[in-house]
């Protein structure tokens, strides 16, 4: 037993709970009838072509109004048809790549007004459900990162010096929308090297310093607010997002910066979670080697950034500390009941 | 005919009647004066009234003698809350005789009153457990809900403590309130401003009021609570806020520089009272007039709705404003 043996094992005790990246993806057999869609969606999310919380999202959700608007089946037992469908479909997207918490919540909720449907609404169902997927992209999306942005313009003052990490499509619209003097710090990570596709968009109208994660600390003392994305925000306070995101939250409150974090009510779940690798996604860990390279790889998507690194959350109900999550989410069930 | 300045006038009236101190019921004393006497025959032009008699009087507080610009800033938070108490329940009411919600209005003021009148009280009762026998106190300024605290508290609660009182310059506030706890037969004793960490050493606990108590669960309170605040913190002593629940805002600053406006600058009030310094009043200066404590600097905070940790703000601004 040497120690390069026993590293092995502790790394694999870290994250042997994690379901494993499947090299062997395209071999999978999709379930007979799947649309073709689906499937070709799965392909692209496992794929790397849609990323981001919101496009996936958006994209699950405009293929999944698509094909229960081209059902065609039976109406008398379209109820449990259509719902048998939603399931076999979360199940393959799944195999592809976990969905997303906001997603799956509201594919619960979907399922749950299936089964509280008239028995006899026939295939009124359909323009139901359609409509429900309208309503939810256009409200919780949509409308959701017009406000954000209109809350987020008034916190960028002439001559700030902002950072931010990856690629949010709320921070880069909210940047792209501020008519204020500033000037802009992107900060990337390898595999995915997603700054680069912000740097690209905003070079043309923003002075931009672009670095990777080893040089924060060295610009950090003189930004004066952190933007962060978030793929969701759990109840304890905590965000979800791209990997190496907890890092600059960490030395962005080592250097007494404010963390803001925009983000959507629909990302916030109520889990709550401690560490980053508790749950977490793995993803194809030769994108970090070099090809014939034998090492073992860990390529984590997310990490998890505590609770009081974070200084405010933008939402498109109003600026809200982290601690006041699980409020927004007692007030927005308490609506929804109503309703 | 819409007199918007209606309640300012009157407002201007009770503050030269009564006893300089807290403005909070002279505020609502205002408001209800403008209600009671509304010539309005809709519900929307008795909304709008009181809507502009609002605005107009909170804006043009610190145009008022006898007024700080510090308790503006509380006022104006006031006023905001009255004005969504005043929406929120005239949109609660279905009646359709203006006559009858007038009457409804006045009445819910008139609780509104009583509740403001009692907070003071109710804050006492939060605070009185953590004011034990034998401990030091520390204070920064005058907040007159402290005074009344620690004087209720020696006075008629028997407690026995000890306070150490900091100057709290420009304004000097600490001079008034040493002498009045020295008059109730409480040991205080002043220290400079630059000996808070060299005083904190022997205190026990840190006691401020505060002037706003913004959305993070942080507050707006006058210059050097702050430092007080970082002190303690290092320290390791506990830093309790004590405030009435009126005074909770809807703001969210990040840093010292999104104060508002109002007290960021002293503008016209002087900065030095020491004779010896007259001949220094043009070097430039930077003068605010209150910081911002962040929440984490904070330990509790009591106010006539129980004992609050700084994250409970946000919920109970949540659920006042969906109310």
């Amino acid at each position: 037993i040497n120690a390069e043996y026993m590293g092995t094992i502790k790394m694999s005790n870290l994250i042997s709970h994690l379901e494993k990246f499947e090299v062997n993806f395209q071999n999978k057999d999709a379930p007979k009838g799947m649309h073709p869609d689906i499937i070709c969606l799965g392909h692209k999310l496992r794929n790397n072509q849609i990323t981001g919380t919101n496009a996936r999202c958006f994209a699950i959700l405009i293929t999944l109004r698509k094909i229960i608007e081209e059902y065609r089946g039976s109406p008398e037992t379209i109820n449990k048809n259509i719902s048998v469908l939603l399931d076999e479909v979360r199940a393959y997207l799944r195999t592809a790549r976990k969905l997303g918490s906001g997603v799956e919540s509201y594919l619960d909720n979907l399922k749950l007004s299936i089964f509280n449907s008239n028995r006899d609404i026939g295939l009124g169902l359909t323009k139901k459900l359609s409509d429900d997927i309208g309503d939810f992209i256009d409200q919780k999306i949509r409308k959701a990162d017009d406000l954000i942005i209109k809350n987020g313009l008034e916190l960028i003052n002439d001559d700030d010096v902002i950072l931010t990490f990856g690629r949010s499509y709320v921070v880069e619209r909210l940047l792209r929308e501020c008519k204020k003097k500033f000037h802009l710090i992107i900060v990337d990570n390898p595999p995915y090297y997603e700054g680069r596709q912000m740097a690209l968009r905003l070079a043309r109208q923003i002075p931009i310093t672009y670095t990777c994660i080893s040089g924060v600390a060295y610009f950090m003392r003189k930004v004066q607010k952190v933007f962060l994305g978030a793929s969701s925000m759990l109840s304890n306070g905590a965000l979800i997002s791209r990997v190496g995101t907890a890092m600059i939250s960490c030395i962005a409150h080592m250097y007494r910066k404010p963390v803001l974090v925009f983000c959507e009510t629909y990302k916030f779940s109520e889990k709550t979670q401690l560490d980053s690798l508790s749950e977490n996604e793995l993803a194809d860990p030769q994108a970090l080697l070099e090809p014939g390279d034998k090492t073992t790889a860990i390529n984590l998507r997310y990490d998890l950034t505590p609770r009081n690194y974070i200084n405010m959350v933008i939402t498109e109900t109003g600026l809200i500390p982290p601690t006041s999550i699980p409020v927004m989410l007692r007030e927005l069930t308490r609506i929804q009941g109503t309703n | 005919m819409l007199d918007s300045k209606k309640a300012y006038n009157h407002f201007v009236l009770l503050v030269k009647e009564r006893p300089p101190g807290d403005f909070a019921l002279t505020l609502i004393d205002s408001l209800l004066h403008v209600l009671k006497e509304t010539q309005e025959t809709t519900r929307q032009g008795l909304l709008h009234e009181m809507k502009d008699n609002t605005n107009y009087l909170t804006e043009n507080l610190i145009n008022v003698e006898g007024l700080t610009r510090k308790s503006s800033l509380a006022l104006h938070t006031l006023g905001r809350f009255f004005h969504h108490y005043i929406t929120s329940k005239l949109s609660g009411l279905s009646d359709t005789s203006l006559e009858v919600i007038r009457s409804k209005l006045v009445a819910r003021v008139e609780d509104l009153r009583e509740f403001v009148m009692s907070s003071r009280g109710k804050v006492l009762s939060s605070a009185l457990e953590f004011i034990k026998d034998g401990i030091t106190i520390f204070v920064h300024g005058n907040s007159p809900l402290v005074e009344f605290l620690l004087v209720e508290a020696a006075v008629k609660h028997n407690k026995k403590f000890s306070v150490i009182v900091s100057e709290a310059r420009p304004d000097c506030e600490g001079y008034a309130l040493t002498k009045s706890l020295l008059a109730v037969g409480i040991a205080a004793r002043l220290v400079v401003d630059a000996a808070v960490a060299y005083a904190l050493e022997e205190a026990d606990i840190v006691l401020v009021g505060a002037e706003t108590v913004v959305e993070t669960g942080g507050i707006i309170n006058g210059i050097g609570t702050y430092t007080c605040a970082l002190c303690a913190k290092m320290l390791k002593k506990p830093f309790y806020v004590v405030c009435e629940s009126f005074k909770f805002a809807r703001m969210y600053p990040l840093t010292q520089k999104d104060l508002p406006e109002i007290v960021k600058d002293r503008k016209t009030l002087p900065l030095f009272r020491s004779r010896e310094t007259d001949d220094v009043t043009n070097l430039p200066v930077l003068s605010p007039l209150c910081d911002y404590t962040p929440p984490d600097l904070v330990t509790l905070l009591f106010t006539d709705m129980g004992i609050f940790t700084p994250s409970a703000v946000s919920d109970e601004l949540i659920q006042i404003s969906n109310a």
